[in-house]
C-alpha cells in the first residue's frame, strides 16, 4: 500500500521535475543521464525578446482577468445574496455554467466571434475569453464568502446614514477581503 | 397601510439588485453566450471560397460528421477517454483510502500533490511526459541501459502516450470527491460486516463500493469529459497519428479555416459533454436513492 502510494506520487510529480530539472542543464540536446548544471538557459530566455514580451502580456492578461472577473462577479454575487431576485438559482447556474463548455468548444466559438468583430489578435478578446473562463471560481468563492458576512452589520451602517455605496466599501469589502483576495488569486493562477 | 407599502418597497429592492447582477450578466451574454450561438449558427451554412453562405441554411456539415474518417476520430477520443476513466477508477480507491488513514496534518499535503498536475500548465506537463516516454527519454534509456529491452518502446505519437499522460492529468477529479467520501464513512461499518464473516473483497463490495459509489460516479463524470476535450497532451504526445476530436477541432478551424465545420465539430461536442453530465448526475442521483433503499 505504501509502496503503491509512493509510485503513484512519483508518477505524479515526474514530468513536472524533469522539465524544471532539464532547465538547470546546459545541453542543447536532450539526453540522459542529467548530470551537470548551469543557468545557461535562464540567461538565454531572459536575453530573448520574445519571452519577455509573452511573459510580460501573460501576467498583464491574468492581473486585468482576474481583477475583472473579481470586481463583476463580486457586484453580481451581491446582488444574489442580498437580494430576493426572481430566478437567482438560474443566475447562479449561468455565471457557473462556462465550467461545462469545454475549452476547445468555447476557444473556437471565440475565434469566430473575434475574428467576426475584427479583434483577431487584439487583447480585448482575449481578455474577455479570460474573464468568461475564470468567472465560475470567482462567482462560487464570493457567493459564499457574501453569505457569511452577516447582515445585520450592513444594516447598522446604513441605520447610521451611510449610503449603499459607501457601506459596500466600508463594511462589505473589508468583511469579505479574505475570499475577495481568494478569488482574486485563483482567477490569476487559472488565467495565467 | 404598512401592508401595502411592503410589495412596493420589495420590487423597489429587486430593481437594485438587478443593477448588481446585471454587469456581468452582460459581459457573459456578450461574449459567452453570443459566440457559442454565432458557432451555432455558423454551423448550419456552408463554407464557400468567398467565406460562409449565409444565404442558405444546410445539415450538411452535421452530415459530414459521420464520415469514416471523423467516426474513426470519435471513437479513439472515446476508447482514450474510457480507459483513462477507468485505469482512474482502479487507481484513486487505494490512494483514497491510503491517503483517508493518515494523520488529518499529514492529509492535505498527500492531496496536494495529487492536485499538483492540474494546477500545472498542460502544455509544460506534456512537454516533460515528452521528455520521459520519447524514444531516447528517460524510461528507454533506463530499461535499455538496464538491460530489459533492446529497442526502445513506442511510448509516445500514440494512443499510449496520450492514456500515461491524462491520466495523473485528471487524477484529482476522481480522488478529491472519493476522499470526502471515505472520510465520511463509519469505520463501525466496516468492522460490523467482519463481525458477521465477510472477508475483505466482500467488504469492500458490499459495503464500501455502494457508500462511494455516488462520489466515484460524480467524480467519473467530469473526469470522462475532460479527457473527452483535452487539447495538448493529444497534440503533443498523441500527434498526427493519434488524432482526438479536440485536436481535428483545432485543424479544422485554423489550419483549414472550414469554420461552418469547425462549429459543427464544436456543437456536436457540447451536446455530448452535456449529454454526459447530465446522465452522470442522474446515475449518481439513483445511486444514492437505491443506497438508502436497500434493506
Amino acid at each position: 500500500m505504501r509502496a503503491f502510494n509512493a509510485a503513484m506520487i512519483v508518477v505524479m510529480l515526474a514530468p513536472i521535475v524533469l522539465v524544471v530539472w532539464i532547465s538547470f542543464t546546459p545541453e542543447a540536446f536532450f539526453r540522459v543521464p542529467l548530470d551537470s548544471f548551469s543557468l545557461r538557459w535562464y540567461r538565454e530566455a531572459l536575453s530573448y525578446p520574445d519571452f519577455v514580451n509573452a511573459f510580460v502580456l501573460s501576467a498583464k492578461l491574468a492581473a486585468l482577468a482576474a481583477l475583472m472577473a473579481t470586481a463583476l462577479s463580486f457586484f453580481a454575487a451581491y446582488g444574489l445574496v442580498r437580494y430576493r431576485l426572481a430566478g437567482r438559482g438560474f443566475l447562479l447556474g449561468f455565471f457557473t455554467s462556462p465550467l461545462v463548455v469545454p475549452a476547445v468548444v468555447f476557444g473556437i466559438a471565440m475565434l469566430q466571434f473575434v475574428n467576426r468583430i475584427g479583434l483577431y489578435n487584439d487583447l480585448i478578446g482575449l481578455l474577455i475569453a479570460h474573464v468568461v473562463v475564470v468567472t465560475p471560481y470567482a462567482i462560487r468563492t464570493l457567493h459564499a464568502t457574501l453569505q457569511a458576512v452577516p447582515e445585520e452589520m450592513e444594516w447598522a451602517a446604513m441605520v447610521l446614514g451611510a449610503t449603499r455605496l459607501r457601506m459596500l466599501g466600508r463594511v462589505t469589502v473589508p468583511l469579505a477581503a479574505r475570499g475577495i483576495v481568494t478569488a482574486f488569486l485563483f482567477c490569476f493562477l487559472l488565467s495565467f | 397601510m404598512i401592508a401595502e407599502a411592503a410589495p412596493r418597497a420589495r420590487s423597489r429592492m429587486e430593481r437594485a439588485g438587478w443593477l448588481f447582477v446585471l454587469p456581468l450578466a452582460l459581459v457573459l451574454a456578450t461574449g459567452y453566450v453570443w459566440p457559442l450561438f454565432q458557432a451555432g449558427v455558423n454551423s448550419f451554412h456552408l463554407n464557400t471560397p468567398e467565406g460562409i453562405d449565409l444565404g442558405h441554411w444546410t445539415d450538411a456539415n452535421y452530415a459530414k460528421l459521420l464520415d469514416p474518417l471523423y467516426q474513426s476520430i470519435l471513437e479513439r477520443t472515446l476508447r482514450i477517454s474510457l480507459i483513462v476513466s477507468a485505469i482512474t477508477a482502479v487507481l484513486a480507491y487505494p490512494v483514497a483510502f491510503f491517503i483517508v488513514r493518515l494523520k488529518p496534518k499529514v492529509q492535505p499535503w498527500l492531496i496536494l500533490v495529487y492536485v499538483s498536475p492540474w494546477l500545472v500548465n498542460t502544455v509544460v506537463k506534456s512537454f516533460g511526459w515528452s521528455l520521459l516516454l520519447r524514444s531516447n527519454g528517460v524510461i528507454n534509456t533506463t530499461l535499455q541501459h538496464l538491460g530489459l529491452i533492446d529497442a526502445p518502446l513506442h511510448l509516445m505519437l500514440n494512443e499510449t502516450g496520450v492514456i500515461i499522460a491524462l491520466v495523473p492529468g485528471h487524477f484529482m477529479f476522481v480522488l478529491l470527491p472519493l476522499w470526502a467520501a471515505a472520510s465520511g464513512l463509519d469505520p463501525n461499518l466496516k468492522w460490523a460486516a467482519g463481525t458477521l464473516g465477510a472477508p475483505p473483497w466482500q467488504i469492500f463490495l458490499r459495503v464500501t463500493l455502494p457508500l462511494t459509489l455516488p462520489s466515484l460516479i460524480a467524480g467519473l463524470v467530469i473526469n470522462f469529459t475532460m479527457n473527452m476535450t483535452a487539447f495538448a497532451a493529444p497534440a503533443i504526445l498523441g500527434g498526427v497519428r493519434a488524432r482526438t476530436v479536440s485536436f481535428l477541432a483545432f485543424q479544422v478551424n485554423l489550419e483549414q479555416l472550414n469554420w461552418p465545420l469547425g462549429g459543427a465539430i464544436a456543437v456536436g461536442l457540447l451536446v455530448f459533454t452535456l449529454a454526459v453530465v447530465w446522465s452522470g448526475q442522474r446515475l449518481a442521483f439513483l445511486a444514492v436513492r437505491s443506497g438508502r433503499t436497500r434493506p
